[in-house]
């Protein structure tokens, strides 16, 4: 019996060192592979990945279709390369392994540029600019982010908020979801007090629900969203720039389609000074 | 890519923790649906009464023709709309319960029946009231020959448990989710906790394997 668990254990670590290798060669071979703007003009379509749980970013309509702000920019993103769309709905946790092994070609998904993340994955321009606040219940006695201490507070898994809360010192009691409709249930349901997430989403979740309202100053620093793609694509990212280059500054398609789903002017500059 | 196993190291006490938790809680549930699938597989099996053969009937069909993810939710997120407030751990065990509770009844059932209707008889004619042959005579044989069976069910139950990270009950598989949200090492931290189910499991298997051989030691020899 011994022999035979020891046999296993040394033969399930050998798999895990075995597939290890594997990723290490395949990456070796991935360095000298076409970039995605290649793949995609040669296969005629490209593979986008939304939160399709997030309106008014990504949702679905009542056809099961996809729609929304980001659906929009990317049906231009696929105009613009002469290809067709399709898109695939990643959760924010999905984003960058999704990129990593290649199931998508570019995220957009409310995708906030970080240091951590920009180690792993690459950044595009900005296209959209946000700030964190909270949604609550109608009177709920939360006005300020101080007042989150001790409370029990949604943050999606894979966001960056659990961290911002820390290191501003707010000690809540911290619930882990995976969706942003889940998190708008529980504060709905009373099972939360309070969900932080990004101001543009939470004030279309309290157009949406009436007994919700978005309150607080900004939680963080103004989050600067951009897309994200595989890193080391420097081909892919080039494009990717210059098209939101296009949109933002020449064509102005992002403020129309901004005005479109959010009914305000875009709130902050997409190119801030330093 | 290369992997970077110092996460899920660094990180084992985290990990251990859920992994202890989802022990804890894969006991909790496997008890209580012993409790209530014996008393519910004797009612499928042996009881007259029409009525409640039929309820059981249909609370098993429903339970097991429907996702468990689905009757989490039901429990959860549901239940608040008509003001009854659980917690995310207690919903869960409920949940996890209500579903497993119809398994283990279908397979008490099967055990049940599967016992020599000449046991019936024989305590029968020593005078042995129906509780006291159901109790003394018939479940210990109906257990002795479903115990795999119920052991499959208590591993079941272990990875089912993961399940609950939907509802963010903190066992291994929804601490990995957030060990992973926060620093993007997936391979890592997904392998490692495979290593850790598969450990618990081996571990579970092998402590019930030899209750199997102690209290059930085969008839044949």
């Amino acid at each position: 019996m011994r022999k035979l668990l020891v046999f296993v254990f040394v033969s399930l670590f050998a798999l895990i060192g075995v597939i290890g290798c594997q990723e290490g060669g395949s990456n070796a071979a991935a360095t000298q592979e076409k970039s995605h703007l290649q793949q995609i003009l040669e296969r005629g379509k490209i593979v986008v990945g939304i939160t399709l749980t997030f309106p008014p970013f990504g949702m679905q309509n009542a056809q099961g279709e996809p729609e929304g702000y980001e659906v929009d920019l990317a049906k231009a993103l696929a105009d613009s390369l002469g290809v067709e769309l399709e898109i695939v709905d990643v959760v924010g946790e999905a984003r960058i392994p999704s990129l990593e092994t290649d199931k998508i070609d570019v995220m957009l998904g409310n995708f906030t540029r970080t240091l951590t993340r920009a180690q792993k994955i690459d950044f595009t321009d900005t296209y959209i600019v946000a700030a964190q606040r909270m949604i609550v219940q109608k009177g709920s006695s939360i006005k300020t982010v101080q007042d989150l201490a001790g409370k029990k507070v949604v943050v999606l898994r894979g966001s960056t908020n659990a961290e911002v809360m820390k290191s501003l010192g707010i000690d809540a009691e911290i619930t882990y979801l995976a969706t942003g409709a889940e998190g708008v249930l529980a504060v709905k349901n009373g099972q939360n007090d309070a969900f932080v997430e990004d101001s543009n989403f939470l004030a279309y979740q309290a157009k949406m629900n009436p007994e919700l309202e978005v309150v607080g100053d900004a939680l963080s620093l103004k989050e600067y969203q951009g897309f994200g793609i595989k890193k080391g694509d420097q081909q892919w990212l080039n494009y990717l720039n210059l098209f939101l280059f296009d949109v933002n500054y020449i064509s102005g398609v992002n403020d129309e389609l901004y005005m479109k789903w959010f009914g305000t002017n875009h709130p902050f500059p997409r190119n801030p000074e330093y | 890519m290369f992997l970077d196993w110092s996460i899920p190291l660094k990180n084992f006490g985290l990990l251990a923790t859920g992994a202890g938790f989802t022990l804890v809680l894969t006991i909790i549930c496997f008890l209580l649906s012993m409790a209530t699938g014996v008393l519910f597989g004797i009612g499928r099996s042996v009881s007259n009464n029409k009525p409640l053969y039929f309820l059981l009937t249909a609370y098993i069909e429903a339970i097991r023709n429907t996702p468990v993810l689905v009757q989490i939710f039901l429990i959860y997120r549901g239940l608040p709309q008509l003001g009854i407030y659980l917690s995310p751990i207690a919903a869960g065990i409920i949940a996890m319960v209500v579903n497993n509770t119809a398994y283990i009844a279908e397979i008490m059932r099967s055990g049940i029946n599967s016992v020599y209707k000449g046991q019936w008889e024989a305590a029968k004619s020593i005078g042995l009231t129906t509780a006291d042959t159901m109790i003394s005579v018939i479940l210990p044989q109906a257990l002795r020959n479903v115990f795999p069976a119920l052991v499959n069910q208590f591993i079941l139950i272990l990875f089912g448990t993961s399940l609950l990270s939907a509802i963010d009950v903190r066992e291994l598989t929804q601490v990995a989710y957030i060990l992973n949200s926060e620093t993007f090492r997936t391979m890592e931290i997904f392998l490692f906790v495979m290593v850790i189910y598969y450990v618990l499991s081996l571990i579970c298997t092998t402590i019930l394997g030899w209750v199997n051989k102690k209290f059930f030691p085969a008839i044949h020899g």
